[in-house]
């Protein structure tokens, strides 16, 4: 195996901070002198209390925003508009209202020129790896919200992005849909060679995951502290990633890094942060 | 256009109230069946029809066209903005006698009077639906690879849709009162005209038969716009 530090970077933030509304008199500084790298097949997540700016740091590596100030590179390549060539997931799902769920899969090939017929049965297979032979020719609001970012699941992986950039894409599931996701996600990973950034506020995510987690304050958000994750287990095995020794004291000492950042506000952020229960406990 | 309709309506039961001073319904059941027997009602919705299609066709052909494409150049939608917001506050009839000049007082006349009264319309509506393109699935396409026509075809064009659609709708009254206000001011037939001669001879009777025919005819185009609407627009039905 190549040394980690000689691994290409595939992403990268260079010294980013963002102000929101310079223009107004009040202005606000989200990102604050941010650094990360994500280098070829490493998994990287950041977790953060809601409102640190995580979003920021994707819509600025995809080229929706400028940074104030600093750089962001995706394979090599400096960020200037509107990115290219990556995977893309978000919360909500993006599927196209017009299209059936077989049109939405295949909507990269079509991008990219594959002829239908081809780019159709391509898209039968991966509908059938992530459950959803026999919803093809349905609407996406036919579907419910696990099938549906399913399909947005198969929709990215259909066109085996080298890079993905994920933004919290299972945090509206239940808890059972979430765990079979996420098992999906690690695998299609794990085949593929594959940088992935991930976004959630969901410490036992990130661990179950990540090769390494990097932990943000509240706005405006710095990187506060990095863990490498090492779990002896499988990591495409989300339930056995949660019960692997080691992976009680990831979650408790990143939950307490988050918890000084939030223990003085009031219980409906700790709620939104899905962290109440453990408080209160 | 629908309240227009709805005021016309309610002046045709008004007058089915107040039978000596607004005409009777028997006296307009005598012209429309007098109309449908020598066929005169039919080749004066035949015209009208024909003037409004055409003008609702190429308004919002040409409406729809630029609208779309003001998404797609922000240099003319700033170069046409102010043209545009210009052209949508003139009243229509104030272009009637330049058109007559223009066009003549055949079918030409109509149809540019009819187009001109629509275009604005099916324009703001396109431009408006081309904006209300998510920039989210927008960035999806670019992440993808997409070239700026390709998220023009397969994001912003489809998401205008509704609102094109709620633009061809509104499109079928303006349609037809550009054709008949193009009647009213020089024609020999036509529903416009119908009605334009018979008011100036107090025939009220048969100036609502033409109107009950006018009515007919926005019904039916209102009719193939739901069909055209559903049509396309197949994954509308689910979500509503
Ligand atoms: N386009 C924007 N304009 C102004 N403020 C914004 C914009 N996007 C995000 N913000 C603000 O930046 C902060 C961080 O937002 P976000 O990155 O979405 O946080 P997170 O994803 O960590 O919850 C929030 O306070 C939010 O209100
Ligand atoms: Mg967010």
């Amino acid at each position: 195996m190549v040394a980690e530090s000689q691994r290409v970077v595939k992403i990268e933030i260079r010294n980013v901070s963002m102000v929101f509304g310079d223009d107004t008199d009040q202005p606000t500084l989200v990102l604050d002198d941010v650094s990360l790298q994500v280098r070829d097949g490493e998994f990287v997540t950041v977790v953060g209390p809601s409102g640190c700016g995580k979003s920021t740091l994707l819509n600025l590596l995809s080229g929706l925003i400028a940074p104030t100030s600093g750089h962001l590179f995706l394979d090599g390549k400096e960020v200037v508009g509107a990115s290219k060539n990556y995977g893309y997931m978000l919360q909500r799902d993006l599927l196209l209202d017009w299209r059936t769920i077989q049109s939405n899969v295949t909507l990269g090939l079509e991008v990219r020129g594959m002829p239908k017929q081809e780019a159709r049965a391509l898209a039968q297979k991966y509908l059938k790896f992530y459950g959803l032979d026999g919803y093809e020719h349905k609407y996406p609001s036919e579907l419910s919200g696990g099938m549906r970012q399913r399909a947005a699941l198969a929709r990215t992986m259909i066109l085996n992005p080298n890079i993905l950039l994920l933004d919290e894409p299972f945090v509206a599931l239940d808890f059972q849909t979430k765990l079979v996701l996420e098992s999906e996600l690690a695998k299609s990973v794990a085949a593929g060679r594959r940088s992935v950034l991930f976004i959630t506020h969901d410490v036992e995510e990130a661990v179950s995951l990540s090769d390494r987690v990097l932990v943000m304050s509240k706005r405006p958000g710095r990187i506060k502290a990095v863990h490498e994750i090492h779990l002896e287990c499988d990591r495409t095995d989300p339930v056995s990633a949660r019960n692997a020794p080691g992976f009680g004291d990831y979650v408790t000492t990143i939950w307490k890094q988050l918890e000084i950042q939030t223990s003085a506000l009031d219980m409906e952020i700790l709620k939104s942060l899905n962290l109440a229960e453990d408080i209160a406990s | 256009m629908v309240i227009v309709l709805g005021a016309w309506e309610y002046g045709v039961r008004t007058g089915v109230i107040n039978a000596f001073l607004f005409g009777s319904p028997s006296g307009t059941w005598h012209f429309l069946v007098k109309g449908t027997v020598d066929g005169s009602i039919f080749h004066d919705m035949y015209i009208t029809s024909e003037e409004t299609a055409l003008g609702f066709l190429l308004g919002n052909a040409l409406g729809a066209t630029l609208g779309l494409a003001l998404w797609y150049s922000p240099f003319l939608e700033k170069l046409f903005t102010p043209f545009i917001l210009a052209l949508g506050s003139i009243p229509i009839i104030a272009l009637a006698p330049l058109v007559i000049v223009w066009a003549g007082t055949g079918l030409a006349s109509k149809v540019l009077m009819s187009t001109l009264s629509v275009v604005v319309v099916a324009l703001l509506a396109a431009f408006d639906g081309a904006r209300s393109a998510d920039p989210l699935e927008i960035n999806l396409l670019y992440s993808m690879g997409a070239r700026k026509w390709q998220v023009f075809r397969l994001v912003v064009v489809p998401s205008s849709l509704t609102y094109i659609f709620s633009g061809l709708k509104l499109a079928v009254g303006f349609a037809l009162i550009g054709a008949i206000i193009g009647e009213f001011i020089s024609s020999s037939e036509g529903l416009g005209h119908a009605i334009f001669i018979a008011g100036n001879l107090y025939n009220i009777p048969k100036v609502f038969a033409s109107l009950l025919a006018t009515i007919a005819i926005a019904l039916a185009f209102v009719y193939v716009v739901g069909r055209l609407e559903r049509l396309l627009m197949p994954w509308r039905k689910l979500s509503s």
